[in-house]
């Protein structure tokens, strides 16, 4: 008797532990999609094209604002020569937005790295 | 003695459901949440970098140097990227100049047809083809059969006309868009 109270009392457990795990799990944030609906919100507002193309960093980074997460960005060329910073470490989000040019053929990719704040 | 083995039951049983998990997580995983952002950027960039070809006199030259472009950033991310294009371009004596490009990473036959006149070749990775087309209606219909699909399009001559077909694939999710511009 004693022993099937016992293996009820597992099997309710287990099923309890794994409801939680499964029903009740904050879900992960999707940061990159998050990212790429800031940068083509940049895009859509005429902006992205014209940071990129100059590579002005400082007014591409003034324009976003994640709270409780850091970021950086890079752009990168046909040639693969990138500008930028790219965090080392794990845990870091990528976006990426792909332009054809602006006003001359200059193809680029903006990535966006968003990372946890320590 | 007899109770025992409702325990060890129970634990044989709480421990093969633990062991199942893996697989049910992986039958009913989502396809890859950034394919759809992926294929909007696509969408609105393609169009785009054959206009700034046409700028610069070299629409097809622009438009197969962006495909790589894009295949090669998107390499980074895992992904495979397939594109296989077909422009439209009127030129000034009047005809129409059909091409279509195989960046699909693979051989491919494809069969165009415009207003019945039907032309088959296979294409390599990176190989576009040409064909004129001396006198087409206003409006003509072109159709494109490759990798056993077949887009029919109706397209205006005297405007530069562009489909495209994309395919991006990560393990076992594959997405695929069409895009007309």
């Amino acid at each position: 008797m004693l022993e099937a109270v016992i293996s009820g009392i597992i099997i309710i457990g287990f099923v309890i532990a794994l409801s939680n795990l499964v029903f009740f799990q904050e879900p992960a944030p999707n940061l990159s999609e998050k990212g790429y609906a800031i940068l083509k919100e940049l895009e859509n507002t005429g902006k992205l094209r014209d940071y990129v193309s100059s590579e002005n960093f400082t007014g591409l980074q003034s324009e976003i604002n994640i709270p409780g997460y850091a970021y950086s960005i890079e752009i990168c060329d046909s040639q693969g020569t990138c500008n930028g910073n790219r965090p080392v470490g794990k845990n870091v989000w990528l976006s990426s937005y792909i332009i054809a040019g602006d006003g001359d053929y200059e193809p680029k990719v903006i990535k966006l790295y968003i990372w946890r704040e320590e | 003695m007899k109770g025992q083995y409702f325990i060890m039951a129970s634990i044989i049983l709480c421990s093969l459901v633990f062991l199942s998990l893996p697989a049910f997580y992986k039958s009913t995983q989502y396809i890859s949440s950034d394919f759809k952002y992926i294929l909007h950027n696509i969408e609105s960039e393609f169009p785009h970098s054959l206009n700034l070809g046409l700028e610069r006199d070299m629409p097809i030259e622009t438009l197969s140097n962006f495909t790589l472009f894009v295949r090669g950033a998107l390499k980074e991310k895992f992904l495979h990227a397939r594109f296989l294009w077909m422009v439209s371009l009127m030129q000034p004596d009047g005809s129409v100049k059909i091409y279509v490009g195989n960046f699909l990473d693979e051989d491919c036959e494809v069969n165009l047809v415009v207003e019945g006149v039907s032309r088959n070749t296979v294409l390599s990775d990176g190989e576009v083809f040409s064909e004129t087309f001396p006198s087409l209606p206003e409006k003509f219909y072109a159709s494109l059969e490759f990798k056993g699909k077949e887009k029919e399009i109706e397209w205006l001559r005297d405007k530069t006309n562009l489909y495209l077909y994309a395919e991006l694939s990560r393990n076992t999710d594959v997405a695929v868009k069409e895009i007309e511009a």
